[in-house]
């Protein structure tokens, strides 16, 4: 199960990334951009807590 | 700016002992995610506003935060792996316990103010939905009771979570890293077709003209390389040469981790920092007037609702721990107050501070004061680890004479800021450049009052 989680938030932060570089070669607009950009951010904090260990700090 | 996050046991009154000690991964990862602050949104557009060129960014970012890394991994990183004790003990040795009293107000008023500002920056985010009117550049009232209101309450909601203790916080702040850095990465990269970037060939040609066109705003001083280096290499001064971190390298393996610090200042302070600016570019190329640096206003324009809450987050988990060691380093000043109420207490003060947005816009010369003002300190623990026993005086003297204050590195550090105060009055130095030559008179003030003081019997005594 935990491979599968990191898998993906790797993807979420991956989809935000490639967006916005697609965005800026116009191959996507704005808006859209920024639509990614909130689904990734929201399956990274909805998925990442369950496997990034709790670091006691 | 950064946070502290040590994911072990403390030995805050003991050497760090072998097997608690950690790898380069642990330093690597921490550094990259601790300066990626909210911060970094503020000093991002100030440079622009500063009026610096596209090469005296770029390269003077690269030189200053080289230095930066060099610094904490020549001058750091081998004192704190020698001895393995954090700074406040450290101090005790050399001055007694009174020092690290009074280093500890001076430091807990500093946080206060750089707490502040990471309240001011997250009150932005919030202030974006709520149609916040927000103040132009160079305001130090704020525009009308919307943003007052909101700052306010901002600052409360972080001083309550950071006097019920910073756990849960760092957990989040922990989780929260890496898409941080990403973000900014997406900033910069939503940022370019706005500004008309949309090769790498035209980049450098909008750099010029447009994000970095070398203007500085009436009533700024104008940034050349030299500020830009000095900036970045002293952005962090009270951690390196002020050696704040010996409380983190004291957990290293080997001093060569100092070289991990180079994951923070490339991704924070190089990555952060020009996509910070290309954000400021954005708007400014949308309506020339409006010249305000609201990075909540910022962000959500390049990236919506993501963007909003990245700097909701990045100001949120910087400011919690600086509230929480605001609260413990006043508290320290007298040990029956409970660490809720005097936390609750800076974070009051933090929270009507961050109301003036003044004190953000001058973000820069805080961050430089802020090291200047503490970095005597590690002038001092350097000349009485690398010095005193060649000068055949007593390292630790405080320790090793059985006093709880001792005079000399208490007036090296208030003569080195006295010295500072008249360079930049009386001769005009600025404040960006003043860190090394307060950092060097410190030292050296240290080592003739030592010679004077120290005890002669006592020095035969201990080296016959």
């Amino acid at each position: 199960m935990k491979p599968f989680l990191m898998t993906l938030s790797v993807l979420a932060l991956a989809a935000c990334l490639v967006s916005s570089i697609v965005c800026a070669n116009k191959g996507l607009s704005a808006e859209t951009n920024k639509m990614v950009l909130l689904v990734g951010t929201m399956v990274w904090f909805a998925v990442t807590p369950f496997w990034m260990r709790n670091k006691k700090s | 700016m950064q946070q502290i996050a040590v994911d072990v046991e403390e030995f805050e009154r003991e050497r760090v002992p072998d097997r608690a000690t950690k790898g380069l991964k642990s330093y690597l990862g921490m550094f990259a995610g601790e300066h990626v602050a909210g911060t970094e949104l503020l000093i991002g557009p100030l440079f622009v506003v500063h009026g610096v060129t596209a090469f005296d960014l770029l390269v003077g970012l690269l030189v200053g935060n080289l230095l930066a890394v060099l610094t904490w991994t020549y001058v750091t990183a081998p004192i704190a792996v020698e001895h393995r004790f954090t700074l406040y003990f450290q101090l005790e040795k050399i001055g007694g316990r009174s020092l690290v009293k009074i280093y500890n107000l001076a430091n807990g008023v500093l946080w206060c103010c750089v707490a502040a500002a990471m309240i001011y920056v997250s009150a932005t985010a919030i202030a974006v939905p709520l149609n916040c009117t927000m103040p132009a550049l160079n305001d130090w009232l704020p525009p009308g009771p919307g943003l007052t209101v909101t700052v306010f309450l901002t600052g409360l909601l972080f001083t309550y979570v950071a006097a019920r203790g910073y756990g849960a916080l760092a957990h989040f702040a922990n989780i929260a890293s890496p898409w941080m850095v990403v973000i900014f990465a997406v900033f910069g990269f939503s940022a370019l077709p706005e500004l008309g970037i949309h090769s790498l060939a035209d980049f450098w040609t909008v750099a010029n003209q447009s994000i970095w066109p070398g203007h500085a705003a009436a009533g700024r001083i104008h940034f050349t390389f030299w500020h830009v280096m000095f900036f970045s290499w002293f952005g962090n001064m009270a951690w390196h040469w002020g050696m704040g971190d010996l409380s983190i390298f004291r957990f290293a393996k080997k001093s060569s981790y100092g070289f991990a610090s180079a994951a923070g200042m490339f991704f924070g302070h190089y990555m952060a920092w020009i996509c910070a600016g290309l954000l400021y570019a954005v708007q400014v190329s949308r309506n020339g007037a409006d010249t305000a640096i609201s990075p909540g206003s910022l962000a959500s324009g390049v990236a919506g609702w993501a963007g909003i809450v990245l700097v909701l987050v990045a100001g949120w988990t910087t400011a919690n721990p600086i509230l929480y060691r605001a609260g413990l380093a006043f508290q320290s000043l007298h040990s029956k107050w409970p660490r809720f109420h005097v936390t609750i207490a800076a974070g009051v003060i933090a929270s009507t501070v961050a109301i003036f947005p003044g004190l953000c816009s001058k973000f820069l010369e805080i961050a430089a004061l802020y090291g200047l003002a503490l970095c005597p300190m590690g002038a001092v623990i350097f000349v009485d680890h690398y010095f005193m026993r060649k000068s055949h005086m007593l390292d630790f003297y405080a320790e090793q004479a059985g006093l709880t204050s001792w005079w000399p590195p208490l007036a090296a550090w208030l003569l080195a800021l006295v010295a500072c105060v008249v360079m930049n009055l009386g001769f005009g130095i600025q404040i960006f450049f003043l860190g090394l030559p307060g950092w060097i008179m410190a030292g050296i003030f240290y080592w003739i009052m030592s010679k004077a003081a120290q005890n002669r019997n006592l020095i035969e005594s201990v080296h016959p």
